[in-house]
């Protein structure tokens, strides 16, 4: 259950990246992505329907981003051990967390 | 025709000023207000109507122009606690406005002189001592939202003019001396009567209705204190589009800055890393940001209000060490020698960012005189504990963005208290840099709001000049008490908007039915040290044991920083919500809010207690 279908999306494909680009590739993609999806640069369209889907899109970007531009994060997500439940608190420090990811990855 | 129109459009997308009722009150608060105190911009409107009454004209105006081929361009304003500027995107650069007398800087104060209202912006002081008389109110940035127990209320009690305080929690008691008569007002009139003069002559020189404005604001704003804030706004007959913490009003110029260099020269694309020092007359805040691409990514934002306010205070009592005492009677003539000991120390300070060393001489009129020499080591270690203050921010902000001093690009030092040498020190040495020379400190901020103001109405630049954008963090952590008495935070500090995020509560006893959700901002681990936004009961929860309902409360805040508290019931294996689920937008508390939660607290003790549910 480790590696299965766990992400419903993938971070990679979501900032339109491969999985062997660069950290500044990875930067380049969220900033250009970001002026394209934030709401901010949406809003003025007035459509309020598109910017609810602006808000979604843009949310998508900053997790695939926050996770990926993190290089132990992202080991975690290349090996498939990366849990978003733990993250969203953001309050366990990153050593433990890594600890009970990696007996996840074990028994798993 | 133009009779009383509420501002909050309900029906459109963003009324950030929830609650029509709200400024309702407001108004009919003021239109009591309104006879003595009747503004005179009547040179300058069409009809001589009160300036309070936003014409319903004037709006229609403004909503047709949105929606036509040329949106209207919202300006930026900085309302500081000392100066105030207004900007304005003006089709291929941000040009700062300026008012009859030719100023882009405009002091901040209301003066009652004459029972008539009128501001820096349009009025010009015979000399500086007639702000000091009791007649003029200023520093509104630093009382308003406040309640009377708060130290920066405390402390403004020796401004020259009336602030009382009870010490219970409300609201203090601010009232300005005109013909021997405390007249009474609060922080947001004041400010929505200097607003609206902004507003007249941003309109004088713009020659159209003006409405979306973008505001600069304290990153230590609370959102109670930002709801006060929009209710300003609305009492002025201005619509907020954004209000953005002033740090990152300074990045947002640095990230347009940036690609103008990359555009003239083919300079490097890489992502900068800056740290914004903004200290003015009320607050100090700081930030980091990484930009490239003309986009600002906020990593980090502290804050506190500590300003040239304090720095002029310490001086006060420094030089006057019986100030506290002599003071004390707030008769006519105290307020004139408290004004008289203000402008010398004011312009001592002043002088001691250029000059070793100044000669203050100031006959305060109560038979007491000032003569003597201070110098600027005098000035430094008085206000010790405000500079070391300063360090920890700073320090603070670094720690946050998880960044080194070696990361940094350029460092900026910008706002009213840019000037003085032991700042820009301390900044430069812990941040190991030169600063950055490329924008002037005191329109920094006001020109990001204007850029701001540009980007969030649609406006774009055949030169790519406004293809910016502002990723913007959240200054202070938002979550409900929980466990006992702890704040457990579920957007934590420095989250990046737009964001949502959840977290399991459940009950602490056996067939508990109902559970007080009750939701706080700050930082400190005890949940009433934090500000409270507001609380709400979910009720219907079926008996079970302790524990085993999941309570899941959702906070949501979007982009234009709208807060609602998401929160619902499920049972073990069920995914239905066993009662509706319920949305509040916060906050939803007004005055004398330190009371509800102790007010709640005795009314159901941890009868309705949560806590937080452990990861498996």
């Amino acid at each position: 259950m480790a590696n299965g279908g766990e992400k419903s999306s993938d971070f990679y494909a979501v900032l339109g990246l491969n999985k062997e680009c660069t950290p500044t590739e990875l930067r380049t993609a969220y900033k250009k992505l970001a002026l394209r999806w934030h709401p901010d640069r949406c809003s003025a369209s007035g459509n309020s329907k598109f910017v609810e889907e602006a808000k979604k899109r843009f949310q998508a970007i900053q997790q695939a981003y926050s996770v990926l531009s993190d290089a132990n994060k992202r080991f975690l997500y290349d090996v498939g051990a990366y849990d978003s439940d733990d993250d969203e608190n953001g309050m366990g420090d990153f050593l433990n967390e890594m600890a009970v990811m990696m007996s996840q990855t074990k028994s798993g | 025709m133009s009779s009383l129109f509420l501002i909050g459009d309900s029906d459109k997308k963003s009324s950030k000023s929830d609650g029509s009722n709200i400024q309702n009150s407001t108004f009919s608060k003021l239109l009591n207000f309104a006879p003595p105190f009747c503004i005179s911009f009547h040179q300058f409107e069409v009809m001589a109507e009160p300036a309070y009454t936003v014409a319903s004209d004037s709006e229609t105006t403004g909503e047709e122009k949105s929606s036509s081929a040329f949106p209207e361009i919202a300006i930026g304003i900085d309302i500081g606690t000392s100066q105030c500027s207004v900007a304005i995107w003006n089709g291929s650069q941000v040009e700062l406005l300026r008012n009859t007398r030719n100023q882009k800087l405009m002091r901040s104060y209301v003066t009652f002189k004459d029972e008539i209202p009128s501001g820096g912006v349009s009025y010009q002081l015979s000399h500086e001592h007639e702000m000091l008389s009791g007649a003029a109110i200023f520093n509104m940035k630093r009382l308003i939202g406040r309640v009377d127990t708060d130290p920066v209320v405390h402390a403004s009690k020796s401004l020259p003019f009336l602030v009382q305080t009870l010490d219970i929690g409300v609201r203090p008691f601010i009232a300005a001396l005109v013909n021997n008569i405390w007249r009474s007002t609060t922080p947001e009139e004041v400010l929505a009567i200097y607003l609206v003069e902004l507003r007249v002559m941003a309109e004088s020189r713009l020659k159209r209705p003006i409405r979306n404005v973008v505001l600069s604001i304290p990153v230590s704003f609370s959102r109670f204190q930002l709801t006060r804030i929009e209710r300003a706004c609305a009492m002025a007959g201005l619509h907020v589009l954004r209000l953005m913490p002033e740090p990152t009003a300074v990045a947002l110029l640095y990230a347009q800055q940036q690609q103008q260099l990359i555009h003239d020269n083919m300079g490097s694309g890489s992502e900068k890393i800056a740290l914004i020092f903004n200290m003015g007359a009320g607050y100090c805040d700081v930030a980091v940001t990484a930009t490239a691409g003309g986009v600002s990514h906020i990593k980090a934002l502290t804050g506190s209000t500590i300003g040239g306010e304090d720095f002029l205070q310490n001086m006060m009592r420094h030089l006057l060490p019986d100030y506290d005492n002599l003071f004390s009677s707030r008769g006519v003539n105290e307020i004139k020698s408290m004004g008289l000991l203000r402008v010398a120390t004011q312009d001592a300070i002043h002088k001691l960012s250029f000059e070793e060393s100044v000669q203050i001489d100031v006959d305060l009129g109560n038979g007491s005189r000032i003569c003597r020499k201070v110098n600027r080591e005098e000035f430094e270690e008085v206000n010790q504990k405000i500079f070391e203050k300063c360090e920890s921010l700073v320090i603070q902000c670094l720690l946050d963005a998880k960044v080194q001093a070696d990361d940094l690009t350029d460092v900026m030092v910008v706002g009213g208290c840019s000037y003085i040498p032991k700042l820009r020190n301390l900044v430069k040495s812990i941040c190991k840099r030169e600063l950055y020379k490329g924008m002037n400190p005191f329109e920094a901020a006001v020109s990001g709001t204007a850029l701001e103001g540009a980007v969030a109405s649609g406006i774009s630049d055949p030169f790519g000049n406004l293809d910016l954008l502002t990723i913007q963090a959240t200054p202070l952590g938002i979550g409900i008490r929980a466990n006992g008495n702890s704040f457990v935070p579920i957007i934590p500090r420095n989250t990046t908007m737009p964001a949502r995020k959840e977290l399991v509560f459940t009950t602490v006893r056996d067939n508990q039915t109902e559970v007080l959700i009750v939701v706080y901002e700050g930082e400190a681990l005890k949940a009433e040290e934090n500000h409270l936004l507001g609380y709400f009961k979910i009720t219907g929860l079926p008996p079970a044991p302790k524990g085993v309902p999941e309570i899941n409360v959702c906070m949501d805040i979007d982009a234009s920083n709208v807060l609602r508290v998401l929160a619902g019931v499920v049972l073990p294996g069920s995914q239905q919500p066993v009662v509706p689920v319920m949305e509040v937008r916060m906050p939803t508390v007004d005055d004398g809010h330190g009371w509800c939660a102790e007010a709640l607290h005795r009314a159901y003790g941890s009868n309705l207690d949560l806590v937080t549910v452990q990861k498996k």
